[in-house]
């Protein structure tokens, strides 16, 4: 009897034992059993269904028991479609985005760093997952790091005599943006005016970027200090007011789309542009292409990336972040094997030779693997190679906030700064009566 | 000696109306999936703080919060003007075109309802897309192309507080109104003949025809559409959401519009049904005025 008992108790104890050191002896692996993971991802770079479609196969010879169900949505309308399936307890197992803390609010955003191993994990560039992180965790797998700066017109800023590699290593103040824009404000020969700059006024990214080189890098601090009601950000008000009234900036810039900017650069009406990217370069190099194969008309133009304009006294910052795949489960949980599998099929995704897109965006690999791929493949031109690496390395890492302040964070700005900014452009309010508006918002939103 | 009457049982109730239960059960299984069941989640929803993995009741916080936003009642007020200023015009406008029709030929009569109609069925996507470019701030929209022929300066209709209003409005006079032109001209075919025969032998010319015929013999169908319009005007969405986004500076923010944004910005989902059932009490309210103090000399 005696003997049983200690046999059994042996044979459990050796169970126990050898599952321990299963458990610790390698990766946490991708189980073996069927499973489906369900992506939505957005048309990320030109041409994204198709590198899907390359990835495909690859996946499928290394995690041979996953099928993928990919969908596509539209820029325009997919984020709404994601919130609602997010508020409704069944979002996808991978959706591209931003890190958002509303996510976590919602209890469903998992913590994809967990479900991968330390290697896979080191595999990106730790500056660029601190920007994925929140209280210590990872939550997305970068797929890039965005850049978001100003653009130049290189042939007006030439004819114009403007150093645009002097900008490029050493920024500039507000003053000298004056100064160089008020260049680009003329008529032309057919009647059109050129412009000192065209922004994309939609979404108040102007105010945000002049805030950000004002000393002001985030509207709100983790600790719930209003950054924006520092009186500084009536500076930024009063600079948009001079760019309208000296007519650096067009009347029509209330409300100005994506588009409409675009068409004023492609036809050679703005020494300046805002937001501009680096993937712009590529754009404009490809429309070069098309005009001289005579496929479209119009101007040649050059795309010079810059970096934004700071105060004078300020430090320069540019606008960057990461975006990339998160993970999420579902109301009803779908195990740890589900997520483990979901995990490896995002780190696929970003890294390694799905690193092509980043490179066809213009910007740098973030994973090591990713690099060691392309390494030397880039289709900037000559003078914004070392300007985007510049650019990328003063890019302000936002200090992350809760949930709750993160609300407050989006109303403060729908509600309070990003209107009294459009009053501005609009001519409707002065520097003043907009900056009143943005305390009053602040002191309203913020002492709930 | 008459025939007993059967009792009025379940089994006699199948056997005589079953049929028509089985067809009214798709209509109301749609009703109370599709309308009755959300209206009571969302009115629950109201007394919540809405989350995905548990809600917490708050009772009247979300109402007292709505209540007291100052950019709720801005968003009131902005939607009240709208209705103001869109639907007495898109019913006079609908009546005149529907009084300028009828006496056409049947063939002509078909083809400008067909018209008119045309925007009523026509996406609302699509209108707004048109809309946008009419509403171009540079010399390429049409409208700026319009005064521009006149030596004016082109003027940016959506993006100054004063004229982007203004311009929704007008929007909505001219794409609102077909399916108004369907019902006058529906409610105009079934005046009698004969009362106009009459007013005319006693020497009524035609304005006098239309104030003593036309206009009281229409005051249902225009009680009909003053309450109907306001419905809708109360809930316009897509060319806000298309168009401004609410811009500039509150100008077209309306409540529907604030409604979405405290959804599916903020994920405030408490808030947000809280806002939709103070807009169905307005809505309600103002129907309710409509139906009492100006129905009084409606007849049908």
């Amino acid at each position: 009897m005696f003997a049983k008992r200690f046999l059994l108790c042996s044979l459990i104890a050796w169970t126990a034992v050898c599952g321990a050191f299963a458990r610790g002896s390698g990766e946490p692996a991708a189980s073996a059993a069927k499973d489906t993971v369900t992506i939505w991802t957005y048309p990320v770079v030109n041409g994204y269904d198709a590198e899907l479609e390359r990835l495909k196969p690859l996946l499928a010879a290394k995690y041979p028991n996953i099928s993928l169900d990919i969908q596509i949505l539209a820029w325009a309308d997919g984020a709404k479609k994601f919130d609602v399936a997010l508020n409704a307890g069944n979002p996808p197992d991978i959706y591209f985005g931003q890190p958002n803390s509303k996510y976590l609010d919602t209890g469903l955003a998992l913590a994809v760093g967990e479900y991968l191993t330390a290697e896979e994990i080191g595999d990106y560039y730790e500056n660029v997952l601190e920007l994925c992180k929140f209280e210590g965790k990872v939550y997305l797998l970068p797929m890039y790091e965005f850049l978001h700066c100003f653009g130049g017109n290189k042939d007006q800023m030439e004819k114009a005599g403007i150093d645009y590699v002097k900008i490029q290593k050493e920024g500039w103040t507000w003053e000298q943006f004056k100064e160089y824009a008020g260049k680009g404000v003329y008529a032309k020969p057919n009647g059109d005016k050129n412009y000192g700059l065209v922004y994309y006024t939609q979404g108040a990214e102007l105010e945000a970027m002049l805030a950000l080189n004002s000393g002001m890098p985030q509207a709100v601090l983790p600790d719930g200090t209003v950054m924006y009601k520092n009186p500084n950000f009536k500076d930024v008000y009063s600079f948009m007011s001079d760019l309208m009234k000296t007519g650096i900036m067009p009347k029509e810039t209330a409300g100005m789309a994506a588009g409409l900017r675009w068409q004023w650069f492609y036809e050679d009406r703005t020494m300046f542009m805002g937001k501009g990217i680096p993937y712009f370069d590529k754009m404009q190099q490809d429309r070069n292409a098309q005009i001289d194969a005579g496929t479209i008309k119009g101007p040649k133009t050059n795309f010079v990336i810059l970096p934004i304009p700071h105060k004078q006294g300020e430090k320069a910052y540019s606008v960057g972040g990461a975006e990339g795949y998160m993970l999420f489960r579902q109301k009803k949980a779908q195990g740890i094997e589900h997520y483990r599998n979901a995990a490896k099929i995002a780190y696929f995704l970003t890294s390694g030779t799905a690193s092509k897109s980043a490179i066809e965006l213009c910007l740098l690999p973030v994973t090591k693997s990713g690099a060691r791929e392309f390494e030397g493949k880039d289709f900037l031109s000559p003078w914004n190679k070392e300007a985007t690496k510049a650019l990328a390395s003063i890019v302000y890492e936002k200090k992350v906030i809760s949930p709750e302040l993160a609300v407050q964070e989006a109303q403060f700005k729908n509600s309070g700064w990003m209107p009294a900014g459009q009053g501005v452009i609009a001519g409707e309010l002065t520097p003043d009566a907009a900056y009143a508006k943005v305390v009053e918002a602040a002191d309203r939103i913020f002492k709930k | 000696m008459g025939q007993m009457q059967q009792p009025f049982t379940v089994k006699r109730i199948m056997r005589d109306y079953g049929a028509c239960y089985v067809f009214i059960l798709v209509p109301v299984l749609m009703f109370l999936l599709f309308k009755l069941i959300p209206v009571v989640y969302g009115l629950v929803t109201s007394f919540q703080k809405y989350k995905v993995m548990g809600s917490s009741w708050v009772g009247l916080k979300n109402y007292g919060r709505a209540l007291t936003d100052p950019v709720f009642w801005k968003a009131m007020e902005v939607t009240s003007l709208f209705t103001l200023g869109t639907v007495p015009v898109t019913i006079g406008i609908a009546l005149l075109l529907s009084v300028l029709i009828h006496p056409l030929k049947k063939g002509w009569q078909t083809f400008f309802k067909a018209s008119f109609y045309l925007p009523t069925v026509a996406s609302g996507v699509i209108i707004t897309m048109i809309w946008l470019w009419i509403f171009e701030p540079t010399t390429a929209g049409l409208f700026n192309m319009f005064i521009g022929l006149f030596g004016l300066e082109n003027v940016n209709w959506l993006g100054q507080s004063r004229t982007a209003l203004p311009s929704f409005i007008v929007m909505t006079w001219l794409s609102s109104h077909g399916s108004a032109v369907i019902l006058y001209m529906a409610s105009l075919g079934s005046i009698p003949r004969s009362l106009y025969e009459s007013a005319e032998i006693d020497g009524a010319g035609p304005a006098r025809s239309f104030r003593s015929i036309t206009w009281p013999l229409l005051k249902p169908t225009t009680l009909y559409l003053l309450v109907i319009g306001v419905i809708n005007s109360f809930q316009v969405f897509i060319q806000i959401y298309l168009m401004t986004m609410g811009g500039p500076n509150f100008a077209t923010t309306t409540i529907s519009f604030l409604i979405y944004q405290h959804a599916f910005e903020y994920y405030d989902f408490g808030l947000a049904s809280a806002e939709s059932f103070l807009l169905a009490i307005v809505i309600v309210a103002i129907s309710i005025f409509q139906f009492k103090f100006l129905s009084q000399d409606v007849e049908y």
